[in-house]
Order: C-alpha cells, then sequence, then structure tokens
C-alpha cells in the first residue's frame, strides 16, 4: 500500500454498476429459499407458510426485512440509463420499503413457529397489499419496457462505443448499436420474466379473494407464486447483469 | 451527461446512501424508541433490537452490510477489507445483543442463550468498527497520481479525522464495558453515545467519498472530465 491506486483499477465503478445488477437478482432469487430453509432449520416451521410476507411472523423475520430493504436500497441508487429507469426504479424501492415495514396480517392459519406477536392489523395489512401489487407491477413493468431496449452500453459494447460517438450540442452522446441475435435472445428472456410476473399478479389476488373458497389448496399456492414472481424478476436483472455466459454478446459483455 | 456516467453516478449515489444510513440509524432507532418507550434511551444502539425499532436497526445494518460485501473499490486490499467488514455487519444481526428485561431468552439467528449471544455481538461490533477505521485511514486516503490535488490533501485529513474518531470510540467503549459498568456513569448511556459518534464518523467519511458535498453541476463536469483520461 502506497498510497496510489493501481493503474488497472481506476474506474471501480465502470465495473460496479454490473454487480449491482447482480446483487438485486440474486438476492430476489434468493429470498423465498433462504426463508424457506431457515425456517425448517432453525425457525420450527415444519410447512411451508401461506405466502412469503407470513415468514415476517417467524423468527427469519430479520432475513425477510433485511433482504428487502437490501433490494430497495440498490434500486434506490440505480439510476439507469435515462428518466424512466431512474422514476421506475425510484418506485420500485420505496413499495419494497413498503413491503418489509408494513407486515401482513395472518388469518387463515396460526403455527407454533410463528413466534412473533402480531403487530399489524386491517389498515397496515392493506398496505402491505398494496405496495406488493406495485411492486411487481413495477418490476414487470422495467423487464418488459425497460430492459427490451437497446441502449449504448458502455461496458458491453466497449470501444465500439468510443469510437462511435457523435457529439451534438457540444456533448458527447453514444450512437445506438444495432441489436445484436443475442439481446434478440436476451429480450425474449425478459419479455418471458415480465409475463410471468403479470401472470403472478393476476393469479395471487384472484386465488387469494375468489378460488380460496371453493378450493383450499393444501400446498400454498400464493407462496409458490410468489416464488415464481421473484424469480422471474431475479432472472430478468441476473440476465441484465451479464450472468449468464451464453446469453452475452461476443465483445465481453 | 452521457448514459456511462449516469452508470457510474449511480456507484458514487450508493456511497453517499451509505453515509446518510450510518447517520440516521442512531436518530432513527431513539426517535421510534420514544413512541415505545417515551421520554427515554436505551443503553445501546444494539438494545433497540427488542423495541419497536427493530425492523429499521435490521433493515439499515443488513443494507450496509450487504452493500460492503458488494463493494469492488480499488483494488484486492478494499476488496477484502469491505467484504470482512461487511460479514462483520452479518453477525451483529445474526447473534443480537442480551435482553435487559429479566428472563433469559434463546435469540438470534442460532437461537443462543442471549447472554452468550452477547459476547459474540460486541466482539462483532467492535471488529466492525476497527475495519471500517481501516477502510477510512488507509483505503479512502490513496489517490490516483503521486502527486494529490490540495483539495485531495484536505480530504485525506478528515478520512483521518474519521478513522481516529472511531477507533478512539471504540477503545472508549470497551473501557466502560470493563471497568466502570456500575459507576454512576452508565446513567448517561455511554455506549449509546459513543455508538452514535462513531457512526456519524463513518458516515461523514463515506458521504465526502461519494462527493455528496460537492455541487451537482460540478461533480457531472468532473465525472465526464474523468471519463475522457480513463484508459479503456
Amino acid at each position: 500500500m502506497n498510497g496510489i491506486i493501481p493503474e488497472n483499477r481506476l474506474t471501480p465503478e465502470i465495473i460496479s454498476y454490473k454487480t449491482m445488477r447482480l446483487i438485486i437478482g440474486v438476492l430476489a432469487i434468493a429470498l423465498p429459499f433462504s426463508l424457506l430453509a431457515g425456517s425448517f432449520l432453525v425457525g420450527g416451521c415444519g410447512r411451508v407458510l401461506g405466502s412469503i410476507s407470513a415468514y415476517y411472523h417467524t423468527r427469519m423475520r430479520d432475513l425477510f426485512v433485511g433482504v428487502l430493504c437490501a433490494v430497495s436500497l440498490f434500486l434506490f441508487s440505480y439510476k439507469g440509463y435515462d428518466l424512466e429507469d431512474f422514476l421506475l426504479c425510484k418506485f420500485a424501492s420505496l413499495y419494497a420499503l413498503g413491503i418489509a415495514f408494513c407486515p401482513t396480517l395472518v388469518k387463515n392459519e396460526s403455527l407454533a413457529c410463528m413466534v412473533q406477536p402480531m403487530y399489524t392489523n386491517d389498515i397496515v395489512s392493506g398496505f402491505h397489499y398494496f405496495f406488493a401489487a406495485g411492486f411487481f407491477s413495477i418490476i414487470a413493468c422495467i423487464s418488459l419496457c425497460v430492459f427490451t431496449k437497446t441502449h449504448p452500453d458502455p461496458v458491453a459494447v466497449g470501444e465500439a462505443v468510443a469510437d462511435g460517438e457523435v457529439v451534438a450540442d457540444g456533448e458527447a452522446v453514444a450512437a445506438r448499436p444495432p441489436m445484436t441475435d443475442m439481446k434478440k435472445n436476451r429480450n425474449k428472456v425478459y419479455v418471458g420474466c415480465g409475463i410471468a410476473i403479470m401472470a403472478c399478479l393476476v393469479l395471487i389476488p384472484l386465488y387469494d379473494f375468489v378460488l380460496r373458497k371453493w378450493l383450499p389448496l393444501p400446498c400454498s399456492p400464493i407462496f409458490w407464486l410468489e416464488t415464481l414472481a421473484l424469480v422471474s424478476f431475479g432472472a430478468s436483472w441476473l440476465v441484465k447483469g451479464g450472468a449468464i455466459p451464453a446469453l452475452n454478446d461476443e465483445a465481453g459483455a | 451527461m452521457r448514459a456511462s456516467d449516469r452508470l457510474r453516478s449511480s456507484y458514487l449515489g450508493i456511497r453517499t446512501a451509505i453515509g446518510v444510513l450510518g447517520i440516521a440509524l442512531p436518530v432513527l432507532v431513539s426517535l421510534l424508541g420514544f413512541l415505545e418507550l417515551g421520554p427515554a434511551f436505551k443503553g445501546s444502539i444494539s438494545a433497540y433490537y427488542y423495541t419497536n425499532a427493530r425492523d429499521v436497526l435490521v433493515a439499515v445494518l443488513a443494507t450496509i452490510a450487504i452493500f460492503l460485501l458488494s463493494y469492488r473499490g480499488y483494488g484486492r486490499i478494499d476488496d477484502a477489507a469491505t467484504n470482512a467488514s461487511g460479514l462483520f455487519a452479518l453477525g451483529i444481526l445474526a447473534f443480537p445483543t442480551y435482553r435487559s428485561d429479566r428472563y433469559v431468552d434463546r435469540v438470534g439467528l442460532f437461537l443462543l442463550n442471549d447472554r452468550v449471544s452477547d459476547i459474540v455481538h460486541t466482539s462483532f461490533a467492535a471488529a466492525f468498527f476497527l475495519s471500517l477505521a481501516f477502510i477510512s485511514i488507509f483505503l479512502f486516503t490513496r489517490s490516483r497520481e503521486t502527486g494529490s490535488s490540495v483539495a485531495k490533501r484536505r480530504r485525506n485529513r478528515l478520512y483521518r479525522a474519521c478513522g481516529a474518531v472511531m477507533v478512539a470510540a471504540i477503545l472508549l467503549i470497551v473501557a466502560f464495558l470493563v471497568f466502570l459498568q456500575r459507576s454512576p456513569l452508565a446513567r448517561f448511556k455511554p455506549v449509546l453515545v459513543l455508538e452514535s459518534v462513531a457512526l456519524f464518523a463513518f458516515g461523514t467519511s463515506w458521504l465526502v467519498k461519494g462527493k455528496a458535498f460537492i455541487p451537482r453541476a460540478r461533480r457531472d463536469r468532473r465525472f465526464s472530465l474523468e471519463r475522457r483520461d480513463d484508459p479503456q
């Protein structure tokens, strides 16, 4: 440590916004499974609870709150490419906080592993539903409409962008590269994930408010639908972060 | 601002957010605590785990932890140091402090007896602050070239001061816990005060590193300039 930063590490930021996307993806996918594993191993839950939010009332409360808030901070700091990305991520971030701080009210089951007193009521629980629905709507929207756009990506395109710069009104603007085959494949993933999230958004209230009375399934369908939505959310951000080598452009990222 | 500069500034934004969270934590838990305790303070920030401020405490610490784990910085030492402090922060969360009310309870992720958990908790907390002091004193003070600017040297003095404050606060907390716990001094909640001071120092250091005090227009211009100089 001689007080001078090594030559090849001068731009950590350029590398790390990609890491931010990866972390959002990993956290989203890890949340349901870590709650499930933790509640089985140390939480004393013998079976899957009715919804992911219900784990707030078990020993997994800190994990639930911690992961949601971490996702929220990363979404908050993620500025994306333009104002649209910026606003969508800010709102998603706020809604994620809302989900964490307005616990749901669990009425349909009482289990020994729900050790926390219910610090919540119908009104707070109503807000919880609102924030959860808003959060997943925005996430679907980002996957469907924002990720599918073609942007000058400084890392993916690398030097090609630097060469393709055109100067307009004294400001450097990168030329928009043509869509590669891989980008088209990635777009299919983004659209698929977006549609999966939308489907969950329809099916969850449909089951919760209508079908539950006629067809009470024992296998916690809401938990698994929420898991599907979170995995789709995570997958979309992982692909955006360049985690799947088969879908990346040959230029490196 | 170019798209790439926007993405870069996300990263500065996250440093700023960490600074704000560090400073906000003691204020938030104390204010939320008033709702439950009336006009009184708990003995330490960790003790707010057993009040209505629990979720906020967990949220802020977990966020700081995950950010530190993901932080890559300028070299292998940065990466190792921030990873270590991130793990220490998770340790603080997984092993809560003892319950100050009468009964003994099994707490935390590993359901330990709360007195045992408290020992692990305090060790992780000390390691957390010491690693943050190390980052502020030795890593934030490095620069791109040999000759650093006047402003950078001024910032370096501040980073070192913040680090020194964190180390001093930890030493004082340890001294209090070992020697003075039963003294009348305990009325003034010295652990809470010293922890808050350490967190303010941590927050200030990261805010300055995140260039939070530089006006936005100047910051944006700096990005563009820096990027042009970067070896691609």
